[in-house]
């Protein structure tokens, strides 16, 4: 049952002006504005990004933030992920839920608990002295590394669960094969499992790393000064300095670097269409 | 042994994940004027001062409003471009499909300086109308991928059957298929509900003065000190947890109901 | 027929006079009146909006926050929402040479010229004063020990633990350079390399920069700094509750905050009106009990009880101990030494 094209026209209409009003239209004044002043083209703007040694580091610190927050991320969760499908359905549905319930809540929410946790009089200082361990309060909050502990909180659990899919999915069809074959559950483990479930895992991880790209609320609440990442740069040069053409021509380099680890994931899941959105989907 | 060690992994990460939440609610229950923990006494206070402060119920109402407004229109609009999506055949499919979904992708600072420009110009900063349509801009990547997919898995033999007794195209759609997108559409309505209530960084560009809950809770968290904050965190989280509990019912029993595969799509 | 003429003639009389009592010479017209927003905009709007409209029938509709890029955009299309809004010292510089403002006519706001001369700038009025002065935690350095200079403030052995300042040039290079021995009325023009060296010192412990409002005061009572910069009318109600937290005044910038009009804005002479009536000593008495950003009206600091008035940023004892933030300079330099800010704060 096909549709004639002035139905589909008309289906499609109400969210095609939507996104083409608030979504395209803007997005490409953004990307006309990093190259265009208004009156002519021009490649003002780029190169002052590009020459500046702030934005050269910020746009480092941000990929290599995004990198590491996603490394720890795969390697806290793969392991998760494993211990999880190896559960009953049952228990494996409210391991699920139980992962799932921070993801529910407010990412402001849950970035100002590391406030309370991580501050000089904070939770984590009073027990360590208490403890005896520290004389003197330690510097948690306000650092790098309050910033990474705040951003792996808020991904781990899409990291579990696009692992977790993964390994469902080789399970299912291939370990009993190998195990019938011989295989011992660690031989099933390290020459089947892993290997198959290593490309769903990659997936997980370039989401993840989108996702890093773009954090503002994190670095603005958990870290110190040279926890700036592009998205507080941007910020910055809108509300501050005013600079909306320098801003437009850091949000055109976040989009790119959106769209390579698009292709990247396009090209990861082309032939598994199960990830093609199970993964984004919160 | 290994599972054992497995076991003892997932209980830490899983305290990782959760744990810090648990500390909101004593901090929340404190009846001194500021955060401490743990509270020296108990008391409701703060949950009291949300309700008498003007500025945190309006906010809150500004919030439902929008949230209420943004998903009524993105379940509108993405069921409607959702049945186009699976059911039509045009050449663009690919593309609309993913400018739909784009707004869940792109990073919102990105969004949120593209939609600054335009309103400055248009003059619809501080305008709750636009900041609705914004929301529900927001919230359509939901709706289009999870009723779209819903729809996908459909058998089109019922709607067929129905056309064959008689029905028009939308008679037929409107008594077959759409109660049973009922329940993914209900699903996405929580999504786009949610993905509206949490917004914070377009709303706090293109907002203006006006301020939705996440904002109050943004501006506050730097310029006050008292704990209306936590309080606001533990009814928001309990919010949550009554909003994910009834969507993973709706979502089973949808699931027994038509026996579908999926694994955890919500 | 004459008898009806007449008492309707009488009759018209009574209700013109009815409406004379009634001001109906502003007849539906709202000012949009832009300002910071929050617990401040409730205060001026009982204290300064409702009386104006009551008095004059114009309303008040509030709006916030303040915001340099929205007035840019709003005057260059031509269509202009605010009728006044709020700015800071060298965003009226920076807004006047760009063309933004309009001219005020201060004979509908100050027609007994009682307003001193450095409240009346051709594009902007002076609304308030506040000071950025050096706010500490009285139980961190030992009994009797508290900081009495940015040089203090500077000096990590005498008083050691972590500050804050301000993520902004304007305020800190000028402490710098008095940390640094520079005297106050030798400040400006600002020497820029001197006063980074003095930052590069600090530098180190300074684990976070307050960007808004009261961020710095939270620092404080949270333990997360023992000192910090600090508007002056922050820390005394939290002192009077009994918080260990005090302030000093002396090497304080004091600050001046205005009022003015966009170019092209729809109600211009309303506005005025209404900045006249910001100007009432007895509304602004109301408003600096509750505000301590007192400003120049006059006639007000009489009205106040005088040991309260002590602890305002304009009385006589600390306005002497404080220098003049000079909004000009940074205006002329502000693009220049906000980038090496930026560059300098967030390698």
């Amino acid at each position: 049952m096909k549709l004639r094209w002035t139905k589909t026209t008309l289906l499609l209409a109400p969210a095609t002006v939507l996104a083409a009003l608030l979504f395209v239209y803007p997005v490409f004044g953004v990307l006309k504005l990093s190259v265009h002043d208004g009156t002519a083209f021009t490649t003002d703007a780029l190169r002052q990004v590009y020459n500046s040694q702030l934005s050269i580091i910020v746009l480092q610190r941000t990929f290599v933030t995004a990198a590491t927050v996603t490394g720890i991320c795969l390697v806290m969760g793969y392991p998760m992920a494993y211990f999880m499908a190896g559960l009953s359905p049952r228990k494996r549905v409210l391991a699920t839920y139980l992962i799932l319930l921070p993801f529910w809540i407010s990412i402001l929410v849950r970035t100002y608990t590391w406030i309370i946790l991580l501050g000089r009089e904070g939770i984590l200082n009073k027990a360590l002295a208490a403890l005896g361990l520290t004389a003197e309060p330690v510097q948690l909050l306000y650092t790098p590394m309050a910033v990474h502990i705040g951003m792996v909180q808020i991904l781990l659990p899409i990291v579990i669960l696009t692992c977790l899919t993964s390994i469902l999915d080789v399970e299912r069809d291939l370990v009993k094969a190998a195990r019938s074959l011989g295989a011992s559950p660690r031989q099933a483990f390290w020459k089947v499992v892993f290997p198959l479930s290593v490309s769903g895992a990659a997936t997980g991880g370039i989401i993840c790393f989108i996702l890093c790209l773009g954090f503002y609320v994190t670095p603005t609440l958990l870290g110190g000064r040279t926890s700036t990442l592009i998205a507080n740069l941007i910020d910055l040069q809108v509300h501050k300095t005013l600079k909306w053409d320098l801003a437009a021509v850091m949000a055109s380099t976040l989009l790119a670097a959106t769209f390579s680890c698009l292709l990247a994931y396009w090209a990861l899941t082309r032939k598994r269409s199960e990830f093609a959105t199970g993964g984004l989907a919160r | 042994m290994t599972r054992a060690v497995l076991t003892a992994y997932f209980v830490l990460v899983a305290s990782f994940l959760l744990l810090p939440l648990f500390f909101l609610v004593p901090i929340s229950l404190t009846d001194s004027q500021f955060l401490e923990f743990p509270p020296k006494s108990l008391s409701l206070r703060w949950y009291r001062e949300f309700f008498v402060d003007q500025s945190w119920v309006d906010a809150t109402l500004a919030s439902l409003k929008i949230g209420v407004g943004a998903t009524i229109l993105s379940l509108l609009f993405g069921t409607l471009a959702s049945v186009a999506l699976v059911r039509a055949d045009f050449r663009a499919k690919g593309l609309l499909t993913a400018i739909f979904i784009a707004p869940l992708i792109i990073p919102s600072v990105v969004i949120a300086l593209a939609l600054y420009i335009v309103f400055l110009r248009w003059q619809l900063v501080n305008n709750i109308y636009a900041l609705t349509l914004v929301h529900a801009l927001i919230a359509l990547p939901y709706v289009v991928m999870i009723v779209s997919g819903s729809l996908r898995r459909y058998d089109m033999t019922i709607e067929r059957a129905a056309r064959v007794l008689g029905a028009g195209p939308t008679r037929a759609f409107l008594y077959t298929t759409l109660p049973y997108l009922m329940p993914a559409m209900f699903a996405s309505a929580i999504l786009a509900f949610f993905a509206s209530f949490d917004e914070l960084i377009i709303t706090l560009f293109i907002s203006g003065g006006l301020q939705t809950l996440p904002v109050r809770i943004w501006n506050d968290l730097s310029l006050k000190l008292d704990p209306t904050v936590p309080a606001v965190a533990v009814m928001l989280t309990l919010l949550s947890i009554v909003g994910m509990t009834v969507g993973e019912i709706v979502r089973r029993r949808n699931e027994r109901r038509y026996q579908s595969n999926s694994v955890s799509e919500a | 027929m004459t008898m009806t003429r007449r008492a309707f003639g009488i009759g018209t009389g009574a209700l013109a006079a009815a409406f004379a009592f009634k001001p109906s010479f502003a007849q539906d017209v709202t000012i949009v009146v832009n300002g910071s927003g929050g617990a401040l905009a409730t205060m001026i709007t009982k204290i300064f909006e409702e009386p104006f409209t009551r008095d004059t029938g114009i309303k008040v509709r509030a709006t916030a926050p303040v915001s340099l890029p929205k007035l840019k955009a709003m005057v260059e299309s031509g269509n202009v929402e605010w009728d006044l809004t709020e700015l800071n010292g060298d965003d009226v510089v920076t807004a006047t040479k760009a063309g933004w403002l309009a001219k005020i006519d201060y004979s509908i706001i100050d027609p007994d010229n009682k307003l001193p001369a450095i409240a009346k700038q051709p594009t902007a009025m002076v609304r308030a004063s506040y000071s950025t002065v050096i706010a500490f935690r009285t139980d961190k350095f030992g009994k009797g020990k508290t900081p009495q200079s940015w040089a203090d403030f500077w000096d990590v052995k005498a008083f050691p633990g972590p500050r804050s300042l301000e993520n902004s040039p304007k305020g800190n290079l000028e402490f710098a350079l008095l940390a640094d021995g520079v005297s106050p009325d030798k400040l400006y023009p600002l020497d820029i390399d001197r006063a980074f060296k003095k930052l590069d010192q600090l530098k180190p412990h300074i684990p976070v920069w307050w960007t808004n409002g009261a961020q710095h005061v939270q620092l404080l009572i949270d333990g997360e700094v023992s000192m910090t910069s600090c508007w002056n009318g922050r820390i005394t109600p939290l002192r009077n509750e009994g918080k260990p937290v005090d302030i000093t005044f002396k090497g304080g910038a004091l600050m001046l905050s205005f009022l003015a009009i966009p170019k092209g804005a729809k109600h211009p002479t309303e506005a005025m009106r209404f900045m006249k009536a910001r100007m009432d000593p007895a509304a602004s008495a109301e408003f600096v009990k509750l505000v301590p950003y007192p400003g120049f009206v006059p006639g007000m600091m009489e009205l106040l009880d005088p040991a309260f008035a002590a602890t305002l940023p304009t009385s006589p004892e600390n306005a002497a101990v404080q220098f003049e933030f000079n909004s000009a300079w940074w205006a002329e330099n502000l693009d220049a030494v906000t980038t090496r800010w930026n560059e300098w704060l967030l390698i």
